[in-house]
């Protein structure tokens, strides 16, 4: 005889909760959607991996010539060569940038799945942002060798914000990736709309620029994004400056109230997905 | 005891809106944006929407151990059902309950990944279907074996043919190993061979004590595996109960919609299109077509019931040595067996004149409980560019009982088509 004790009991009308119980009984469904689609992602790729170093690379060199070179923005401080500051801010902004765009698409990407199979909703956007953290690190690597390669020494307090910083950029992404997740389903308008909105917030964050360049009494204002915490915190700590530690706070607590809303929405439309999807 | 599942007065609702330009389902911002100004505090809604009742108060329930049919015409709310007892979508009224676990195979081989190897695969999808690794590692021979895809193990899906693919996908929903089991129309996949090893498999399961919730067009494989059953019919319950009952209910309301008529008298008559079914050189063509019957209902006979059929033709120029004929084919096209009317004399070819004209025929009846599709054909025997010629494969649809006429169950035999009237002795003297 089969053990009958749990009963799945379906309302109509119920309100979905944020089941974290069940999350859990599905973690390993979440591994599973993240090795699918690192796999999948560099198939039948020349370079394979090597893109995600590639990326930030070329974009260093781009912003090196023309902002550094020609529009004559520095990294702020006559000991930190530009192409090292930049990277760094772009190696966290790529992270933040396609965390939002892959979770933002990701029930899109598996509409067909989620038609046929219940897991809980939240287990795609989860584990797309899992992807971003896998280009992340592997860049890292090379930033390590860039730092050898400029001559310069890593402060401590960058060492041990770097983790805390990403982790930040995950709660944000993740946040902003729901919200506008859940809002495809409906408007497709979304998809388009997207990489335009995450190109601004890459002008308004101090990924290629320093934050010194923004005016001091609004510099606070700019901690609102949390990117603007993640990137200029671990940038001072690495590179011997102070760290606003009330920006940093700020942006923490920015972070969360977006993700709250971001999943708060989600849970709101979960039900019906299915439905208009 | 109390049932498994308990499904009490479920309703699901869509709103359907009609557009009139061409658009897809989903809205634009503009739209809503569009609505807001139009109807700023909202309005009574427009009237081009309307409400659609796609389930309505449907209850029923399912005890343990049970194989559970539910059959219905297309659009009669079988998906939407098992959508709603699967979690997928939400009813709009209504309370479920169901103990253990629940799992569900609404589509063969969703969440493949055509760049990954069947090996993988089979991780994915066994993941996604609730197992957990420990759980498809263990059964992991077993669903290779089943699927017989060994040798490509390695390669990714996309290489493979559509039935390795649907092998594989199969392989791992079957070998579930949850309390409940929804299946929707999983059984279409696959030759025959395939189909009757899957079918066997799903047997297997209520031995265990699991229960399956089962979803077919097919009423030869709901009838083969189900206990009871339900038919729905525009999102109501129509009828529930034993199989057999449910099963002769539905085919006697929803007979093959090819069939032009059901019958003036008991037969089962099909007038056929003249301009589908003229002969090559429109010298003849076939008028109608007729399943003789002794009661009045679908079109189905009771096992080893003889088939008598009667072909009509018109011939609309003289014929000269006119031979007709009838196939018999299963659902997948397999050809089982002809007859011809000069078959037991090879000269029996007449000439017809202009007109209708019919023959008729009488088969010993040696098919297996099932559906079969019946074909006609009519030939001019003569050497001759302008000879005519014509055949309809499929042209009634045959569906053979479970029982003989007088009550007896067919042997049972899961994996052949036909059953032969053998004549058995055995020699007891001892040497």
């Amino acid at each position: 005889m089969r053990s009958l004790n749990n009963e799945t009991v379906i309302k109509s009308g119920e309100k979905s909760k944020l089941d974290l119980r069940e999350l859990w009984l599905y973690r390993e469904l979440f591994y599973f959607f993240a090795w699918r689609d690192i796999k999948v992602r560099y198939k039948q790729t020349v370079l394979g991996a090597g893109w995600a170093i590639l990326q930030p690379a070329l974009a260093t060199g781009v912003f090196t010539l023309f902002f550094n070179r020609v529009a004559k923005i520095s990294s702020g401080s006559a000991s930190i060569p530009y192409p090292v500051f930049a990277y760094l801010g772009l190696m966290y902004w790529n992270a933040f940038a396609s965390a939002v765009m892959t979770v933002g698409n990701s029930l899109l990407a598996s509409s067909g799945i989620i038609g046929k199979i219940y897991f809980p909703r939240l287990i795609p956007p989860l584990s797309a942002s899992a992807l971003s953290m896998v280009d992340f690190f592997f860049a890292a690597i090379v930033f390590v060798l860039i730092m050898l390669g400029f001559g310069v020494t890593p402060g401590w307090a960058g060492i041990f914000m770097a983790i805390p910083s990403l982790v930040l950029i995950v709660v944000a992404a993740l946040g902003v990736g729901t919200f506008f997740a859940a809002l495809n389903v409906k408007y497709r308008d979304v998809r388009s709309a997207l990489p335009f909105l995450v190109q601004i917030v890459f002008f308004m964050t101090p990924v290629i620029y320093p934050l010194t360049l923004i005016p001091h009494r609004f510099q606070i204002f700019a901690y609102i994004n949390p990117a603007t915490g993640a990137i200029s915190s671990v940038k001072a700590g690495l590179f011997h400056q102070s760290i606003n530690w009330a920006g940093l706070l700020i942006s923490w607590v920015s972070a969360l109230v977006v993700l709250s809303i971001g999943l708060w929405y989600f849970r709101k439309k979960e039900k019906g997905f299915v439905d208009i999807i | 005891m109390k049932p498994i599942i308990e499904v009490e007065n479920i309703s699901k609702s869509y709103t359907i809106s009609h557009q009139t330009d061409v658009k897809a389902g989903y809205d634009t911002i503009k739209d809503d944006f569009a609505k807001l100004i139009k109807k700023p505090f909202g309005g009574t809604g427009e009237s081009s929407r309307e409400t659609f009742w796609a389930l309505k108060n449907l209850s029923f329930e399912v005890n343990q151990g049970e194989i559970f049919g539910v059959v219905g015409k297309n659009g009669s709310g079988k998906s939407t059902l098992l959508k709603i007892l699967s979690r997928i979508i939400d009813p709009t009224e209504g309370e479920i309950r169901m103990k253990g676990r629940v799992a569900s195979l609404l589509e063969v081989g969703t969440g493949f990944h055509p760049e990954l190897t069947g090996r993988e695969n089979v991780y994915f999808n066994g993941s996604m279907l609730g197992m957990s690794r420990q759980e498809i590692e263990r059964k992991f021979d077993d669903i290779v074996a089943f699927s017989e895809v060994e040798k490509f193990l390695d390669t990714p899906v996309k290489f493979y043919s559509s039935g390795m693919f649907v092998r594989l996908a199969f392989a791992v929903a079957a070998h579930l190993d949850s309390e409940i089991l929804i299946l929707d129309e999983v059984l279409s996949v696959g030759d025959a061979g395939f189909q009757r090893k899957s079918l066997k498999k799903i047997k297997s399961t209520m031995q265990e004590g699991r229960t399956v919730l089962f979803v077919s067009h097919s009423m030869g494989a709901v009838q083969q595996l189900c206990s009871r059953g339900m038919v729905l019919k525009d999102g109501k319950l129509e009828m529930i109960g034993k199989i057999s009952d449910v099963v002769n209910s539905y085919l006697s309301k929803n007979l093959d919609q090819t069939l032009d008529s059901l019958d003036e008298t008991t037969s089962i008559v099909k007038k056929l299109k003249p301009e589908m079914y003229a002969s090559s050189t429109d010298k003849m063509r076939f008028e109608r077509i007729e399943l003789v019957k002794k009661r009045a209902g679908p079109p189905t006979l009771h096992f080893n019931e003889p088939i008598e059929i009667k072909i009509t033709i018109n011939a609309r120029a003289p014929i000269e040595n006119c031979r007709a004929g009838i196939t018999l084919q299963t659902y997948d096209g397999t050809m089982i067996g002809l007859s011809h009317s000069n078959d037991n004399d090879r000269k029996n070819l007449p000439d017809l004149g202009k007109g209708p004209h019919t023959f008729s025929v009488r088969l010993s009846n040696p098919l297996r409980p099932g559906k079969y599709l019946l074909g006609v054909s009519a030939y001019e025997d003569i050497k001759s560019k302008k000879r005519a010629n014509m055949y309809v494969p499929g042209a009634l649809s045959l569906e053979i009982l479970p029982e003989t006429e007088s009550g007896l169950i067919a042997p049972e035999q899961d994996t052949s088509i036909l059953t032969f009237d053998g004549e058995w002795t055995v020699d007891e003297k001892p040497d």
